[in-house]
């Protein structure tokens, strides 16, 4: 390995240092590469662009939040339907429900010499005599979910307001108080939703199927939502303490 | 008491130096070089600190020791 790739490789891995750890890292005149690690640590990152980048993020938080107000739409309308639909024309049913026999003839679908190992059917069901009970079981799977989505994103809209770039409004009591709500709202919401999805896929699957069992529902949603949450709590408390700091240092005299 | 809490404090005797050495505390803010509305919060024990430089500069004015400025009184004092 000649010289100059050596030097480069080197040079790779410090950036790598440089960008992940917080190193600081100069290269002199003769290209003798020095690192220093505590005075890049202590630095500020430098704003991109100054306070352009907060003004999209706001633009995307509204995005999302007008995403998840039409998924509430969209589950609304979802549960009216149902509800209303006729036992002669069924379009909409019960979804994500598992039956414990089923006959799937996947011979057709296959390219030779392919082998299924695990088959699992997912079923949407219906049945107009009991959709009262299913319409309210159908509410429980969507709305706890899209609910928690909708105020999250509303209250993280109040944080990134354009009105609050001014370093006094962002870094406030205000935003520590909207942090925690959301992290309450995330935990709680993600919880809720989890356990009611649960407990309505269970109920339903035995009103619609013969020899159901219980249903665990989402998982993987309501674990990011819930580490979100915790997030929000966290960076709640880093703000709150940085308040007290403040608060120390401007009463000093 | 909650930890961190206490029930005694500091005192400023900024009035009584004042008046001992017949000064207002407009001619004061001007020969430290502190503003009167912070010195106003130092004097109603608003403050959550003083700087040693802060410090320095009033005992200067003032003629006086550190002691002559800040006093501790107990809870109830």
């Amino acid at each position: 390995m000649g010289p100059s790739l050596r030097g480069s490789l080197l040079l790779l891995f410090l950036s790598f240092f440089d960008v992940y750890l917080g190193g600081d890292l100069s290269r002199n005149d003769k290209g003798v590469v020095s690192v220093s690690v505590s005075p890049g640590r202590n630095r500020v990152p430098a704003v991109v662009a100054g306070n352009r980048w907060f003004g999209r993020l706001h633009v995307i938080v509204v995005l999302m939040l007008i995403g998840s107000g039409l998924a509430v739409l969209g589950g609304l309308l979802t549960t009216v339907v149902l509800a209303l639909q006729s036992g002669r024309h069924v379009d909409y049913g019960f979804p994500g429900l598992w039956p414990a026999q089923d006959k799937v003839d996947l011979e057709q679908g296959l390219t030779p010499g392919t082998q299924v190992v695990r088959t699992m059917v997912e079923l949407t069901a219906f049945n107009a005599g009991d959709r009262p009970a299913l319409t309210a079981l159908f509410v429980l799977t969507w709305l706890p979910t899209t609910l928690t989505a909708f105020l999250a994103l509303f209250w993280l809209s109040r944080i990134t307001l354009p009105g609050g770039f001014g370093d006094n409004v962002l870094f406030s009591v205000r935003t520590v108080t909207l942090l925690r709500r959301i992290g309450k709202v995330l935990v709680i919401g993600s919880l809720a939703a989890v356990a009611l999805d649960f407990a309505a896929k269970t109920a339903a699957a035995h009103i619609l199927l013969q020899g159901a069992y219980a249903i665990p529902g989402t998982i993987v949603s309501p674990f990011f939502a819930l580490a979100a949450g915790t997030g929000a709590y966290v960076v709640a408390e880093v703000i709150r303490r940085g308040l007290e700091m403040l608060d120390d240092l401007q009463g000093t005299i | 008491m909650p930890p961190g809490e206490f029930a005694g404090g500091i005192e400023v005797r900024l009035d009584e130096l004042l008046a001992a050495r017949g000064m207002t505390l407009t001619e004061l803010s001007y020969r430290v070089e502190v503003t009167i509305a912070n010195l106003s919060i130092l004097k109603t024990g608003k403050g959550r600190a003083i700087r040693f430089s802060t410090l320095t500069r009033l005992c200067e004015v003032l003629d006086c020791q550190p002691g002559d400025l800040l006093r501790y009184s107990a809870a109830g004092e």
